[in-house]
């Protein structure tokens, strides 16, 4: 080899490892130790408690409204194999660790590790692959889970892009159902709607954001506010959502700043949000790796005072919120349609257990992972018939009532969620640790909210280009 | 013994590796025309993926292999094409032979464009060149939402009826992929090629001998270009689905990797390399958590202690072995050089 070919091979070497050793350091520093104390949690329910009885103890609801008790319509004899395509690896290997630490849980807690037993008599197994947060890597795993594996049910990933990918390749295929309780792309479940997919304890990108621009006009009194979110269609989605609703409610939007996805230097971001000398507030989104260099430099230039931030669902979540410095985050005033905080006993009983078995308090990661697990037990149980994707749609369509770690939820005819948004503070617990604890709530929230659906669906998916009909570009 | 015979016992050297390598070339087509009759989906999608995962690493390496130029920003052309058919699949009514049309023409133009940008570089200026060129294409992948769906990408991309299984689909690309390998085999052949191994070499001699490199290289970028062009068609119709994911430098440092691993400056090189970076990345990590770490030790392992590569490392311990019967090319030369000299007048 010549002399700048072994130059360039160790160059490659080492930042294969870096990358290597970067995209695991949460997953190394944090779920190894949590894995085993989660396993031995396990080993002893599973051979101590019996199942059925276990799950029975978990909830006092109605039989009909929950999915921890036996619904009389079933039967029981199910089935059914349950493949989550996660983001083990990569650049968001963090929230994946947090969604495969509550699947573990809840088949720790109900079951064996690898599958419970319902109390309607049927059986859930578990079977989990790493997308290392590629689509096409994502695809090969889903081949592997629908041809060797043999499962009934697909929960495609975290990011849009493998939640993308996923439901592209698998959504017009009858033999399996795709569930996804993070990935959260409007279209989806709007303009675009995938046959065979639904999101059970999941959100539309701009679902909860509507609900955030209606409370800081109408609640906290805000008329003019700035927005600073990532550049790319999640960022665009979930600001597209505030700033509509917020202008809808009469507010106006002074500016609007993207950054790149990725980016770690806010510098030169936080100097441009200090100069909007008409904004009173700032809603910001940052996701994965820049949550803590934004909401850091956001501080340290002073603005936290200046102009208080409103925080987007993964700006404040608890995946970031763990890492975080306390003065920086403290008092933030944030919304998501997971409160780690609420006082619901569904909330109380799952963040206790997950922090029990990891000794983390649970992100919406997390919840959304145990939540979708809650959604298929209660319509395993509720189904009359023999198991099919489409059956399995429609009872949860029907009217099924879900109590899952977020709280009561029910899903609409188009597989999105109805449930509550939280606008959320950012406190300290007893013990140090930071939450966020919902100090308003607005329930009942579908993707909608207050648009009419026929309107909102003639205009344009959120783009840079168009963030609401009142937002001036 | 005379320097004539010495010369031919050399000779006979050759055609015994000639034979094997064309035995078991011959083995290699029997099975890759038999296991997809055995092999479940799931690892005949692997397989066509690391196939064509090698036909890209072949194109990188006709570059970083035999020219000495280091690309990192290959994905970028392999990502134009993929868009291209991607955009006619999924924005328009085009049919198959418009979104081959238009993948070929994206690709081809992001060839020329690279081409015209590092004709004039070499050396690590190159490399970051060919970064940016990546980094550039990554950054219209993200931002033209319209034309490219950003993050969420494009959706809605299918194979022509007759080969939408994963049966079908992976005699597509392996004739596909076998073709394209004969052909790089005659560029390598050709007077182009030894003239991309002479840029290797010395860019300054080759200049000095009277060489355009300026147009070499653009030539180079070119050839390569179109190889990697018709690797990102197979790939867009192998996923059904292009994103971002698939430009960022990563996937252009990939087929470096798997030239370096198997062998870089060869054809078959990159194309073990691809099979096992392809089988660690995909099959391994369905396993083992630290997939990564494993990918990155093997690498490391590799250049350390096999530096040109595995099928180097292969080469070195069979021509051993024919040392040790006497018709190793050592061997040979110790018998030549132990021969009298030819008797001249």
């Amino acid at each position: 080899m010549t002399k700048t070919l072994r130059v360039a091979a160790i160059l490659l070497a080492v930042l294969s490892m870096i990358a290597a050793s970067c995209s695991s350091s949460d997953d190394a520093s944090d779920t190894t130790t949590d894995t085993a104390a989660t396993t031995d949690e396990g080993t002893d329910e599973g051979t101590d408690e019996e199942p059925e009885e276990t799950m029975e103890e978990g909830t006092d609801e109605e039989p009909e409204e929950t999915g921890s008790e036996p619904a009389p319509a079933g039967d029981g004899g199910l089935d059914i194999k349950v493949g989550a395509i996660l983001p083990l690896t990569g650049g968001i290997a963090g929230p994946g660790a947090d969604a495969r630490d509550s699947l573990e849980l809840f088949f720790n807690t109900f079951g064996d590790g690898e599958s419970i037993t319902t109390p309607g008599g049927n059986t859930i197994s578990l079977v989990i692959e790493d997308n290392a947060s590629d689509p096409a890597i994502a695809l090969t795993a889903a081949t592997k889970l629908l041809e060797v594996d043999d499962v009934d049910i697909v929960l495609p990933g975290i990011l849009a892009s493998t939640g993308t990918a996923v439901g592209d390749a698998l959504g017009d295929r009858d033999d399996v159902l795709l569930l996804s309780p993070s990935s959260c792309n409007d279209d989806f479940t709007q303009r675009a709607p995938l046959d065979g997919y639904a999101r059970p304890a999941g959100w539309a990108c701009s679902q909860t954001t509507h609900a955030f621009g209606q409370w800081a006009f109408e609640e906290a009194g805000y008329t003019a506010v700035a927005t600073a979110c990532t550049d790319y269609s999640f960022g665009w989605e979930h600001c597209g959502g505030f700033a509509d609703a917020f202008t809808n409610a009469g507010g106006t939007i002074v500016d609007q700043i993207w950054h790149p996805l990725g980016n770690a230097d806010f510098a030169t971001y936080s100097t441009q949000m200090n100069d909007l000398s008409d904004a009173e507030a700032v809603m910001v989104l940052a996701v994965g790796g820049s949550v803590n260099p934004m909401v850091t430099s956001y501080a340290d230039f002073g603005l936290k005072d200046s102009k208080p931030m409103l925080a987007g669902v993964t700006t404040m979540d608890q995946s970031a919120l763990r890492a975080m410095d306390k003065s920086v985050a403290l008092g933030t005033i944030g919304h998501s349609h997971w409160a780690e905080g609420h006082d619901d006993p569904n909330t109380i009983e799952f963040v206790t257990a997950y922090e029990d078995a990891t000794d983390k308090i649970a992100s919406y990661y997390a919840a959304g992972y145990y939540g979708a697990m809650q959604w298929i037990v209660a319509a395993a149980d509720a189904m009359d018939s023999e198991f099919t994707p489409a059956a399995m749609l429609t009872t949860m369509k029907d009217g099924l009532e879900v109590d899952t770690a977020f709280g009561t939820q029910t899903m609409n005819e188009d597989g999105s969620m109805t449930m509550t948004v939280f606008i959320t503070e950012v406190q300290e617990r007893e013990d140090g640790k930071l939450w966020n604890v919902p100090i308003f709530q607005y329930d009942d929230v579908d993707q909608y909210f207050q648009f009419d659906k026929d309107e909102y669906l003639a205009q344009p998916t959120y783009t840079k280009d168009f963030q609401g009909a009142g937002v001036s570009g | 013994m005379s320097m004539i015979e010495s010369a031919g016992q050399a000779r006979k050297a050759l055609p015994i590796t000639a034979r094997v390598q064309l035995a078991m070339l011959a083995i290699a087509l029997v099975v890759a025309f038999i296991f997809p009759f055995l092999a479940s989906t799931f690892i005949l999608r692997l397989v066509t993926l690391a196939l064509v995962s090698a036909l890209f690493a072949m194109s990188v390496d006709l570059m970083a292999g035999y020219a000495g130029l280091v690309s990192l920003g290959h994905a970028g052309v392999l990502g134009s094409a993929m868009y291209g058919v991607g955009y006619v699949a999924s924005k328009t009514d085009g049919g198959f032979a418009l979104q081959l049309l238009v993948g070929f023409a994206a690709g081809i133009a992001a060839s020329v464009i690279f081409g015209l940008m590092a004709m004039r570089s070499s050396g690590v200026y190159f490399i970051l060149i060919t970064i940016a060129q990546g980094m550039i294409v990554w950054g219209l992948a993200t931002l033209l939402v319209k034309i490219t769906g950003a993050e969420n990408g494009l959706p809605g991309i299918r194979r022509p009826v007759v080969v939408e299984t994963e049966f079908r689909y992976y005699f597509v690309a392996l004739i596909v992929v076998l073709v394209s390998s004969v052909g790089l085999f005659i560029v390598v052949r050709s007077p182009v090629g030894f003239a991309l191994k002479g840029l290797r070499e010395s860019e300054t001699r080759m200049r000095m001998l009277g060489h355009n490199t300026t147009w070499l290289k653009f030539q180079m970028f070119m050839l390569s270009g179109f190889f990697a062009t018709i690797a990102g068609i197979l790939l867009v119709y192998l996923n059904e689905f292009v994103n971002p994911t698939d430009v960022i430098i990563a996937s252009s440092a990939l087929p470096v990797l798997m030239s370096i691993l198997g062998g870089i400056g060869t054809l078959i090189g990159p194309f073990i390399g691809a099979f096992v970076v392809v089988f660690l990345r995909n099959y391994v990590s369905l396993e083992i958590d630290r997939w990564q770490s494993i990918m990155g030790l093997t690498f490391i392992f590799v250049v350390l202690f096999a530096r040109d590569g595995l099928i180097g490392a292969v080469k070195k311990h069979w021509y051993k072995y024919l040392d040790s019967k006497g018709s190793g090319p050592a061997a040979l030369a110790a018998t030549e050089m132990a021969a009298p000299p030819l008797q001249s007048g």
